[in-house]
């Protein structure tokens, strides 16, 4: 391993995926140092104020069940407004997580290791946002156990038909995966901090949730097949649910909505704004726990060329849209469109093109893909433009539909505006927890992916 | 058991494997009497069993008494004198009427248990038809409004409430020493024979009292009008049913006009392009949009002050064509029509006149109340030259035309008495009903004239301006209160029958005055009978005449002969001018408590809660006017604060205002709302008031519509076409259907058994009239939302009406839609909604199981044509009616609507509460009455025996409903028509709602002007 050198463009010899001339203790030590040492003042300011900001979501969540869904700015023809935009949003974010846990496992792509921990956390604690999105939006939440197929004594199932209902399956089933693959992965890690504990507490919670890891071979063999079977299941819900996610609309037939595009596009558009909230995390996360030599600029710049791949398909599903549309020749249709980009949404639009379509363009320069500053300002533009296009999708299509004498002007209030803020609050709470409490990095992975894990002569690497 | 044990038995009869084994555990179950474990419970208690069973219990008890979810105690009790007729769940219909100025409807009262729940119209009443206004139906609300005056109110600083009866003594006292020379009495427009008989013996007793009647919306004008010419104080009515063409000429006879009900009846039986008398063609000259004018084939925008020049206009032009008119009469007409100048293009002039002198038509027409007395005297002339007072035109003597209120116009009525009280020649003053205070034109101060008054009583509804300013005010009846008559124009008198007792110990005006003649409290249903045995019958009649709810026919109209010459003036205003109108909701102001009616649409603006300043659409582009603008609006002697709406259609420097809102003083609905067009209305110019500027204040107005936007963008929701078009091709409606041949993604049911239900809705009759949107709301219990709640688009009037405007934006032509659910076949909310909450029904009703829904709101996105309503809040909770409720637990709502609000409510429909969707059920509890009816008496459903709350009220008739699969029904006939389609049909929706296409009958040589 002679070629040390950052940035590599040589296909032929790998870019190193750990820096620093670490080695395996080293790399615990570093790894568990945030969990073993106290919380920094960073920290402490920043869970504090996730936590009001949770706090104010849990206020904005009492008052929406008190007062009923009317707090929110929702009106007739716009019944669905900041709540699903918040729903698809947060689901979206969580897919980056599956797709480099998951699919980059798969393909062997090794530079996942040092940043699967982190993007998966993001996915789950995106899923938790997104769930409470998808529960407090029905306007009798206390009856909502009513999507499940629950035998009751009326005989009344979910009507299978629904999107909806292949939501609550696909959504369900996506966190409980998403947990357990986590969890499967966290195994030898906790263990990992189990024995290095020096405290009491440490070493019982730890101990419990190391379930019995003593890093024998049988537990190495059963934990590779466990963790390769969770990745095969995790891979086709990366596909699915977002697909399906996409079908709440697909499936409807308001103009905007029902086309069939949006599958693949809202899962381009899902890894694409996952992308960009791991690069904004990771840029934050590898400065404060100095761990630049785990995540490094050529893992960064990974991340960015899969965001400029995913930001240039949805901008081509952005441009079929309107193809489709003036190609169908369907007047609603057309209108819908025309509509998005020059009626009264039209700033909505206009931001979600320049954020998503035009910003990442930026990352075909190689020092701006390289750029920590830049990528991670890209990485928030496209967070925002994302958040956009869902807002477009949803309020743009349904604010004009088929009849004029329907259409209107939707704005959301204060409530639904302290609601997004709070699941950010929800989302920092738990993450912020995560990279206090856990192993942000896969310890067992990364020294996998070391040159001492790999004995090999110089130039014999595959 | 003892054979058991003797251990030898003769035969072998066993009972089980057991027995026949004998074997031990046998023989010790058949020893003990109760299963094994059962007797520990014998055993000696133990401390701890006993410890134990004592925790258990405790628990259980504790658990038993969790009240927080027991049901509320309710106490039901029976009836110990059941009511005659009454089955408890099955409501009864009464007949009765109601009289607003000189309109009188006759109406059927369901009534639940002995409360009013819903006002229809009368079938057999002349007056209605069946059918009844919005304004109407929405009086059931009235009725219970909380904030109705509840006691009597004594406004004299040391007086005292129990000295009212002492009060009214010594009034009579006085009355009888002076013989009443001191004394007035002001009544609302009077319609009553038997308050007419009690005021005549209150003259006879009192013989100086005097008598004055006083109405905002009045028809002082017609009246004078014709009386000028023909002499006699008539008024005049049209039989539109039979005018083959019609010019109307401000008059709004499908909306505010009195009678609008039955003209509507009338008028829609010739908007019928199939109908064997063809289309009728109507000219309507309008300073602003009304639903008339909306009908019309031909619209001309012209400003209030120019009406009598295109009056005239026409009337020269009709003249030099037929013959029969004094030359002293034309020459005026002429002389007129030269200084007014020509405001009717030639092209359209030569076309209206050629339509009134044709022979072949009954032609007529018509003047709005608000037009000057020239109009209307014009107008006689007109009529009869054309020939329209053989068909068309009948004119009635006025009422009670011998008393002396009836003499005089409202207008030289309160003049006159404000006089009176300012001489001191009136010191006592009895108002009975009414808001004159409010009302009065601005330049006669009947409100400080009030407080000159030695004494003076107010017998009101409500609280309102006026009961400020009198001593006492006492509570008034409702109409469905009291016993009380109304005879209608064409002399048919109806019973006014009570349907309860009064809530709040109201007296009617006939009760009212009869005491002062006899000292002791009148009795309404006697005088009412005295009134009417007077005039004939016996008891089996006068029980017939309740039952019909008509007591006689109409009297035979006279003749209206045509003097030599023309005695009264036309009104010539140019320049800005505004025009007073009567509201279409509130109608002069007392139905502004009422919440129906407050956020009922206006069928032209959409409006609700409000009025506005109605100004055009060039004409606010060229003063930078924009919707919601506030502005000083300035006649020569006052002015006023009013919000601008840019209203295409108006004409030119033209403002339209409506008058009723902006009350200072009324209840918990009507407080705040609108603008007050009063004080720019003076004894001179009721309606025109000329010289008026506007002044941009600078500051803005929340105005809420329930439609914004009022283009189709070329979509083929309301499909028209004119007359010789749909000759040419009677299918053109089916044929802008676009796309391809439709499938379902999903198996199709057939429904083709059994009862389907399905309607049609004709769009050539529709007015938009609103009279179904209120029915719906007092028939389904819809909640009123409120302002912020509509301006916030979440109104739940479950049918609305679409107005959608054609061509040029300052003078489009307007076209209404009732939208309400379609009941798709394959109704997409059906598909999405992921509790399975909406479905359909065997009858191929698209149902809503409020108690599953859980509101994803998912069915309403998916709903193409958005008629489903969510219950964002519970509405009725948050009306600022509602009451605390007592809570009986935690999870108790905390506001529950008024209890006599609760009164209205129908119960056979649910009360939905928030997070649920809702929308149109064709009445299914309709249905279902009559399903379960027919069944019990063994017989088929007949065609028209189940009438949904739309279709029963719908004046225009435009609206029927019924079995698709029977082919003698009216609908499934009506589905035949050429016209018929399907709105949005490209979404292959199947709705069981389908659409007769509108023919509008435009004069041949005016069509391509308007293309």
């Amino acid at each position: 391993m002679s070629e040390l050198v950052v940035g590599n463009d040589d296909p032929s010899k790998r870019t190193p995926l750990v820096l620093g001339g670490h080695d395996f203790k080293s790399v615990s030590d570093i790894i568990c140092r945030p969990v073993e040492a106290k919380a920094p003042q960073w920290w402490m300011i920043a869970f504090g104020v996730s936590v009001s900001g949770l706090c104010l979501l849990i206020a904005m969540l009492s008052k929406l069940v008190w007062s009923g869904i009317g707090v929110w700015g929702l009106n007739n023809p716009v019944m669905w407004g900041w709540d699903l935009v918040g729903f698809v949003f947060w689901v979206g974010i969580g897919h980056a997580g599956t797709l480099i846990s998951a699919i980059l496992f798969l393909f062997r792509q090794k530079w996942r290791t040092s940043i699967n921990r982190f993007a998966e956390a993001m996915t789950i604690f995106a899923v938790m946002s997104a769930g409470i999105y998808i529960v407090f939006h029905v306007g009798r939440v206390w009856v909502a156990y009513y999507l499940f197929p629950i035998p009751n004594s009326m005989g009344i199932w979910p009507n299978f038909r629904s999107p909806l209902v292949w939501d609550v399956f696909a959504v369900s089933t996506y966190f409980t995966i998403s947990l357990l693959f986590w969890f499967v992965g966290l195994i030898p890690d906790l263990a990992t901090i189990r024995d290095r504990a020096t405290t009491k507490t440490r070493k019982i919670w730890y101990g419990i949730f190391s379930v019995g890891w003593r890093g024998a071979n049988r537990h190495w063999m059963n934990y590779e097949r466990a963790y390769l079977i969770l990745a095969a299941l995790s891979t086709p819900l990366v596909l699915s649910v977002h697909s399906i996610v996409s079908f709440d609309f697909a499936v409807s037939q308001v103009p905007g909505w029902h086309t069939t595009i949006f599958p693949p596009y809202f899962v381009a558009g899902a890894i694409f704004s996952g992308f960009a909230m791991v690069v904004t995390l990771m840029v934050a996360a590898r400065e404060l726990f100095n761990m630049k030599d785990f995540m490094t600029m050529h893992h960064l710049e990974t991340m960015n060329k899969i965001i400029l791949a995913t930001g240039t398909m949805v901008g081509y599903a952005y441009g079929m849209e309107f193809f489709m549309a003036w190609f169908s020749g369907n007047t609603f249709e057309q209108y819908a469109f025309i509509n998005r980009a020059f009626g009264p949404y039209y700033w909505a639009y206009w931001t979600m093109v320049s954020c998503n379509v035009i910003s990442p363009q930026l990352f075909w320069f190689k020092k701006i893909r390289r750029s920590i500053p830049m990528m991670f300002i890209i990485s928030i533009f496209v967070n925002i433009g994302m958040w956009f296009e869902r807002f477009v999708i949803t309020v743009t299509s349904l604010h004009r539909d088929f009849l004029p004498s329907s259409w209107f002007y939707y704005s959301p209030t204060w409530v639904e505006v302290c609601q997004f803020i709070g699941s950010f609050g929800l989302f920092l709470t738990f993450f912020l927890l995560f990279l206090k409490f856990l192993p942000i990095i896969a310890i067992s992975e990364v020294k996998g992916v070391m040159p001492a894990a790999n004995p090999h002569q110089p130039g014999e690497e595959h | 058991m003892s054979q058991i044990d003797s251990g030898a038995p003769n035969k072998e009869y066993w009972r089980s494997m057991g027995e026949l084994e004998q074997s031990p555990e046998f023989k010790e179950f058949v020893n003990r009497e109760f299963p094994k474990d059962a007797s520990v419970l014998e055993d000696e208690v133990s401390r701890r069993t006993f410890i134990k069973i004592m925790g258990a219990s405790f628990a259980f008890a504790g658990l038993t008494g969790c009240a927080g979810f027991r049901r509320p105690k309710q106490i039901i009790r029976p009836y110990a004198r059941t009511p005659e007729n009454l089955v408890p769940g099955r409501p009864n219909y009464y007949a009765t009427a109601m009289a607003l100025g000189t309109d009188v409807v006759g109406l059927l009262i369901e009534s639940h248990e002995g409360r009013p729940t819903k006002v229809e119209g009368n079938p057999s009443h002349p007056g209605s038809l069946g059918a009844a206004s919005a304004m109407n139906q929405a009086s059931v609300l009235d009725l219970y409004d909380p904030d109705r005056l509840k006691r009597i109110h004594c406004n004299i600083p040391s007086g005292d409430v129990d000295g009212y009866g002492d009060w009214i003594s010594a009034r009579i006292e006085d009355a009888k020493g002076t013989h009443g020379a001191n004394l007035a009495i002001l009544v609302d427009t009077n319609v009553s024979p038997t308050l007419n008989r009690v005021l005549a013996e209150l003259k006879s007793t009192y013989k100086d009292v005097s008598v004055f009647q006083y109405s905002a919306l009045n028809d002082d004008n017609a009246v004078a009008g014709i009386k000028s010419v023909t002499g006699k104080a008539l008024r005049a009515k049209l039989h539109f049913d039979r005018i083959d063409r019609l010019v109307a000429f401000g008059a709004d006879f499908l909306g505010t006009e009195p009678g609008n009900v039955v003209s509507a009846k009338e008028f829609a039986t010739r908007r019928d392009p199939d109908s064997d008398r063809g289309l009728n063609r109507l000219y309507m000259f309008e300073s602003h949009f009304t639903v008339t004018g909306g009908k019309a084939d031909h619209r001309f925008r012209i400003q209030p002050g120019q009406m009598d020049a295109a009056i005239a206009q026409i009337a020269v032009a009709v003249f030099s064509r037929v013959g029969n008119v004094s030359t002293d009469f034309r020459s005026q007409v002429a002389d007129w029509s030269k200084k007014l100048g020509n405001v009717v293009p030639a092209k359209e002039l030569a076309a209206i006149v050629d339509d009134l002198v044709q022979p072949k038509w009954v032609s007529a027409i018509v003047v709005g109340s608000q037009c000057s007395p020239f109009a209307h005297a014009v107008a006689v002339a007109v009529n009869a030259a054309i020939g329209a007072t053989e068909h068309g035109v009948s004119y009635y003597p006025v009422h009670f035309v011998d008393a002396s209120y009836a003499q005089r116009g409202s207008v030289e009525s309160i003049r006159e008495l404000t006089h009176a009280i300012k001489n001191g020649d009136v010191d006592t003053l009895f108002i009975l009903g009414g808001n004159p205070v409010f009302t009065a034109p601005s330049d006669i101060a009947f409100g400080d004239a009030l407080k000159k008054l030695k004494h003076s009583l107010h017998l009101t509804l409500f609280p309102n301006e006026t009961s400020h300013f009198t001593q006492w005010v006492v509570p008034k009846a409702h109409f469905l209160e009291a016993w009380g008559d109304a005879q209608s124009i064409d002399g048919t008198v109806s019973v006014v029958q009570p349907l309860i007792t009064p809530l709040y110990n109201g007296t009617s005006d006939i009760e009212w005055v009869s005491q002062l003649t006899s000292s002791v409290a009148g009795n309404g249903y006697d005088e009412v009978r005295k009134t009417l045995k007077t005039a004939k019958g016996s008891e089996k009649s006068w029980r017939r005449w309740l039952h019909e709810g008509v007591v006689s026919e109409a009297v035979v109209s006279v003749s209206a002969p045509v003097a030599q010459s023309l005695t009264v003036k036309p009104i010539n205003e140019k320049g800005l001018q505004l025009e007073l109108v009567p509201d279409f909701k509130v109608y002069d102001g007392r139905f502004t408590n009422n919440g129906w009616l407050q956020e009922l649409p206006h069928p032209v603006t959409k409006l609700t809660w409000d009025n506005a300043a109605l100004i055009g659409v060039d004409t606010a582009q060229k003063m930078g006017l924009v919707t919601g603008d506030l502005v000083n609006l300035k006649s020569k002697s006052n002015e006023i604060e009013v919000a601008v709406f840019v209203q295409p259609g108006t004409a030119d420097d033209t403002v339209v205002l409506s008058m009723g809102y902006g009350r200072r003083v009324d209840g918990r609905i009507g407080q705040g709302t609108g603008f007050n067009g009063y004080p720019l209305r003076s004894s001179v110019a009721m309606a025109t008031v000329g010289g008026i500027t506007i002044e941009k204040t600078g500051k803005k107005y929340t105005l809420a519509t329930t439609q914004e936007h009022g283009s189709m963008e070329d979509r083929k929701l309301v499909r028209a076409a004119d007359l010789m078009e749909y000759e040419k091709n009677p299918e053109f409606a089916k044929e802008e259907h676009e796309g391809p041949p439709m499938k379902s993604s999903w198996p199709e049911r057939a429904y083709d058994t059994g009862n389907q239900w399905g309607m049609s809705i004709d769009l050539s009759k529709c007015t938009g009239c609103n009279a179904c949107l209120i029915a719906c709301q007092s028939e389904n219990n819809i909640p009123i939302v409120g302002k912020s709640q509509v301006a916030n688009g979440r109104e739940m009037h479950w049918i609305r009406l679409d107005r959608y405007y054609e061509g040029n934006t300052n003078d489009p032509q307007m076209v209404q839609q009732p939208m309400t659910c379609l009941q798709c076949e394959n109704a997409p909310c059906e598909q999405v909604c992921p509790v399975a909450a909406t479905v359909h029904s065997e009858e191929g009703l698209n149902d809503m199981a409020y108690n599953r829904c859980i509101g994803t709101k998912y069915c309403s996105n998916n709903c193409p044509v958005k008629v489903r309503r969510f219950n964002f809040f519970d509405f009725h909770q948050r009306n600022p009616q509602s009451t605390e409720k007592n809570r009986i637990h935690f999870f108790d709502y905390l506001r529950e609507p008024d209890k006599t609000v609760q009164m209205q409510f129908n119960p056979d429909v649910t009360l939905r509460m928030r997070g649920v969707m809702e929308k149109c059920t064709y009445c299914v509890q309709r249905i279902q009455q009559v399903k379960i009816r027919t069944k019990n008496e063994g017989r088929a459903i007949v065609d028209g025996e189940i009438k949904s709350a739309c279709m029963q009220s719908c004046p225009s008739d435009a609206i029927v409903f019924g079995n698709i699969l029977d082919p003698e029904s009216k609908v499934a006939k009506l589905k035949k028509n050429p016209r018929d389609y399907h709105i949005l049909s490209e979404l292959y929706l199947k709705a069981r709602t389908t659409y007769l296409a509108s023919v509008r009958n435009p004069h041949p040589t005016l069509v391509e002007e308007r293309a």
